[in-house]
């Protein structure tokens, strides 16, 4: 793997803190202002992509290798389940459902909590994002070559 | 239990529980065969539950809801015929998974093995029970899945794969013809519905005078032949032989292969009584019963002639079920149900034995066993029983079934040569005696060969070979017993299994009375003539085998398997070729052709509606642009087309390839600009992640310069793009100014109910996840999928650099 140098190093790590807050960030909010489940977990991956390049992917493989395939395997199942589930309360395939619930503390009213059904399809697709890019990314990192055998 | 409860149950209980194997398998380790034992034993005694209410002559019957908007629902009907398929595959069911516990070795997959037995099971009872073409259909094809994952199931072997892939082709495709035919069924009942055509007079007036009649009969027929290896279809079998044993027992020798002959059974209410049909169902089943009767002579593996035998026998039911005139429809049918029940009890031993003598001596070579008597008795004494049971020896259940085949053999010949005239009242019996022939001199081949004689010193043989376990003999004596009971109580069978299922399908059926002493009968005479025969005629049984051999060395292409290979084996190479035509390789060929069709379909709805009007290239493009623009749009701009020109034309790949990042981030500015933040933003972080495999790709290729284009290649590619882009550019400034929409934009309406509906304020990210969820979950399921053939890419191509290599 091609080195990179400290600064790269430093600077990957303190955007992939940034990175992963925004991009869940961005995986709540998306019912109501820009963001959502895509566009959180494109941001993810890209986070975990950038580590993978400033510090080599064998490198981050020893210390922590997750299966991607796996989450984005999972993602669907979640994001299908989420699709099915209405129908075990008699409502049509897809159907979905919000509450707001209000947050208090001593009798005094904070602020009202959001809660959407639509969230939980958001976030199979995050999963299936995140897992399906950096399975992608991973697989063709790894990827021994004839060039790659020659080196 | 409710006996349509019972009968539901019973289908859907193996498909359900075949799934928690590999989560039992985990905690109950190598005893999940006794699992699916259980189970199938369940779905045994819930078949039984239906005994009763056939006994009585009142079928169950019942259905649910499945598609309605298609006109179809789940169909169950549980007559005579149904139970009796139903007790046999579940009851041979519990036989083969016990059995298998002492077969199988405990390295293997077991979850696999037994997932696929439940599976399997599960699709024969739904068959058994169907009313309705549609679901006959699908369990059918269930069916030839499930053999095909069973008959391949040692997969790393490519004898497994050429038996699975042939027996799949076949049986598949016959049940597609199937699929044909009950088609044409509707169209000329207008109903999906078996028993509802078979019980009602005016449909199956309609029917027999329809046109489409024999083309009904034949479609049909040609499935259950498939299915059940009759006529050429038979090719399939032998090699199915390459499934562990307790699979050929189980699939291909009592159950699966039953299930064209069942279907033969279940359409006769429908399509018997003409000419048509005794021409090809007994016409058929007669041909096949001689040849393959005949062909097993040459084989020299067990299995191979306990194949050949199959075929045969099945041939015989088929024959028998197709006795029938106009006057009496249902000549043969009990004989043949009869002979299907004694079937599947000596067929099914006698693979187990085979399964024994390979298990215990290595070999299922007949020219290597020999001798086995003094060391395996008990297995001796129970493939003797087995293979005089299929010879027809009395006591035994198969003399009685045999019997009364010549006796329907007799018949029918009289029948028809009274109608036509002609040496039918002699052939037909003399055909039937043919076959008895040649069954029992293939049964005495099985015993001498495995047990009489001396010991071979073949070194493929251990030198002391021991009697089987009792885990894989048990099973076989069970069925032993079977065999001596319905040999000797006939009463018992006939009563509860064949008298309802013979009653529920031939209008007017007559009294069965079968018992082992009926006098000296012509029938009885012609059991005698066939011992004779048979016995005399086994001294050349070796020189006949013989002459078979180098019949079929000198005039290959005489066999089916000939012409079935050269059709599979020519149809790879034309697929290749056609392949080569409709996918050379190189991305730029099909960019260019996408590109190409692009252009088709821009102007030619363009060319088509301006003929005559006179309209020009230069009225392509909207009056009256605005070509104001603000000095920041202009800098963007400019730097958007240095950013294009750079991708475009620097030489090295990564400057190349930064260059068209840099394109991409500088649209996202522009997506600012325009006010679509969601769009800048995934913008941005879709391209920063391109941008990043891209590099990874990068890294693995060497940094030389890009190859130099032939400038007429240049020229051609400069077209196509230049006028993609012209008519892209058309159709966007179209679009803007109105000329190309007369649709009024929906937009309002997410705009409207996005809050009311979802309760979200933004309204994009409301219309991925809630209004167009289905579109969502399409994507998704495509970004898996497309993860996963980048990964397969790779894969092959590693694959390919390492076999190059070696």
């Amino acid at each position: 793997m091609a080195s990179t140098t400290v600064i790269t190093q430093t600077i990957a790590k303190i955007c992939l803190m940034i990175d992963m807050l925004y991009s869940i960030d961005l995986l709540l909010i998306g019912g109501n202002r820009p963001g959502g489940g895509f566009i959180g977990g494109v941001l993810c991956a890209a986070g975990i992509g950038l580590i993978y390049v400033a510090y080599g992917l064998d490198d981050i493989k020893k210390i922590w290798n997750p299966d991607w395939h796996m989450w984005f395997g999972y993602g669907l199942l979640f994001a299908s389940i989420t699709a099915w589930s209405p129908l075990s309360a008699g409502h049509k395939y897809f159907r979905s459902a919000f509450d707001f619930i209000p947050v208090e503390i001593g009798g005094m009213h904070l602020f009202e909590l959001e809660l959407v059904s639509s969230m939980f399809f958001d976030l199979g697709v995050y999963f299936v994002v995140v897992g399906g890019l950096l399975f992608i990314a991973t697989k063709l990192g790894t990827d021994k070559g004839p060039e790659g055998e020659h080196e | 239990m409710d006996p349509f409860n019972a009968i539901v149950i019973a289908v859907f209980l193996p498909f359900i529980l075949a799934w928690t194997l590999p989560v039992l398998y985990s905690v109950f380790k190598q005893r999940i065969g006794w699992i699916s034992a259980l189970i199938a034993f369940t779905c045994f005694v819930l078949n039984a539950q239906v005994i009763p209410y056939t006994m009585a002559g009142t079928p169950v019957k019942g259905s649910f809801n499945w598609l309605p908007a298609a006109g179809l629902s789940l169909d169950f009907y549980g007559d005579g015929m149904a139970v009796l398929l139903a007790l046999i595959v579940s009851g041979v069911g519990v036989i083969i998974m016990s059995y298998s516990n002492g077969y199988m070795s405990t390295k293997e997959d077991l979850p696999r093995y037994y997932q696929w037995l439940l599976l399997f099971m599960g699709a024969m009872l739904g068959i058994a029970y169907t009313d309705n073409t549609i679901q006959m259909f699908i369990f059918w094809e269930l069916t030839s899945i499930t053999s095909f994952m069973l008959i391949g199931y040692w997969r790393e072997r490519p004898e497994s794969v050429y038996g699975a892939t042939k027996a799949f082709l076949i049986t598949a495709g016959g049940g597609l013809l199937m699929f044909a035919g009950f088609l044409m069924l509707r169209v000329v009942t207008g109903t999906y519905g078996i028993s509802e055509v078979a019980q009602s007079s005016e449909l199956l007036s309609t029917l027999h005078g329809s046109p489409l009649y024999v083309a009904v009969l034949v479609l049909i027929f040609l499935g259950a032949a498939s299915k059940s290896a009759q006529g050429p279809f038979y090719i399939w079998l032998p090699n199915a032989m390459e499934a562990p044993t307790p699979v050929s027992a189980f699939l291909h020798s009592a159950t699966m292969v039953k299930a064209g002959v069942y279907l033969v059974a279940r359409m006769h209410p429908i399509l018997s009584g003409t000419p048509e049909w005794l021409i090809f169902v007994s016409g058929t089943g007669m041909i096949t019963m001689v040849m393959a009767g005949f062909m097993a002579f040459r084989q020299t593996d067990i299995k191979a002639i306990l194949a050949y035998s199959t075929i045969s026998q099945l041939a015989y039911l088929m024959t028998m079920y197709g006795y029938s005139t106009a006057e009496h429809p249902g000549l043969g049918f009990a004989a043949a149900t009869f002979h299907l029940l004694n079937h599947s009890t000596f067929k099914a031993t006698l693979f187990l034995v085979a399964g024994i003598v390979a298990h215990e001596a290595t070999t299922r070579d007949i020219r290597k066993l020999g001798g086995l008597r003094k060391e395996m008795p008990k297995t001796f004494i129970v493939a003797v029983i087995a293979a005089a049971s299929m010879a027809g020896v009395p006591p035994l259940n198969g003399f009685l079934s045999k019997e009364m085949f010549y006796e329907t053999s007799l018949e029918i010949g009289e029948l028809v040569s009274e109608t036509y005239g002609g040496p039918w009242a002699f052939v037909f019996p003399a055909v039937a005696v043919a076959g008895g022939v040649f069954t029992l001199m293939y049964s005495i081949k099985l015993v001498d060969g495995i047990f009489l004689g001396h010991r071979t010193h073949d070194h493929d043989v251990p030198h002391h070979v021991h009697d089987a376990p009792w885990v894989m003999l048990a099973p076989a004596v069970f069925l032993v017993g079977l065999i001596i009971f319905f040999g000797l109580y006939p009463k018992f069978p006939i009563e509860v299994l064949i008298w309802p299922a013979y009653s529920g399908l031939v209008p007017d059926a007559e009294h069965l009375h079968v018992a082992l002493w009926h006098g000296v009968t012509t029938p009885l005479l012609m059991t005698i003539a066939t011992f004779a025969i048979g016995i005399v005629l086994y001294k050349f049984y070796d020189s006949i085998a013989a002459w078979q051999n180098s019949f079929n060395a000198k005039l290959p292409w005489i066999s089916v398997n000939y012409w079935y290979d050269a059709i599979v084996n020519n149809a790879k190479p034309i697929a290749h070729k056609f392949a080569a035509i409709t996918q050379p390789g190189p991305i730029g060929v099909y960019v260019k052709m996408t590109l190409l069709f692009m252009i088709f379909l821009i102007f030619w709805p363009v060319y088509k509606f301006s003929i005559g009007l006179g309209i020009g290239v230069g009225d392509l493009l909207p009056a009256g642009i605005n070509y104001n623009a603000q000095p920041y749009e202009i800098v963007l701009y400019s730097l958007m087309i240095l950013a294009a020109l750079g991708a475009a034309l620097l030489p090295r790949y990564l400057p190349a390839v930064i260059s068209l990042s840099e394109l991409g981030f500088l649209v996202s500015l522009l997506y600012i600009y325009l006010k679509a933040p969601d769009l800048a933003m995934t913008q941005v972080c879709v391209e920063t992640l391109s941008t990043i495999i891209f590099i990874l790709v990068l890294m693995k290729i060497p940094q030389k310069f890009k190859e130099p284009m032939p400038a007429g290649k240049v020229m051609v590619n400069l077209l196509i793009s230049g006028v993609v882009s012209f008519g892209v550019l058309a159709v966007m400034l179209n679009a803007n100014m109105g000329v190309l929409a007369p649709f009024e934009t929906f937009n309002y309406y997410f705009m409207e109910k996005a809050l009311a509906m979802t309760g979200g304020l933004n309204v994009v990210n409301v219309i991925v996840v809630d209004f167009r969820g289905y579109d969502t979950i399409g994507e998704i399921s495509v970004l898996s999928l497309a993860a996963l053939g980048v990964y397969s890419l790779i894969l092959s191509r590693a694959k390919k650099v390492k076999g190059g290599k070696e």
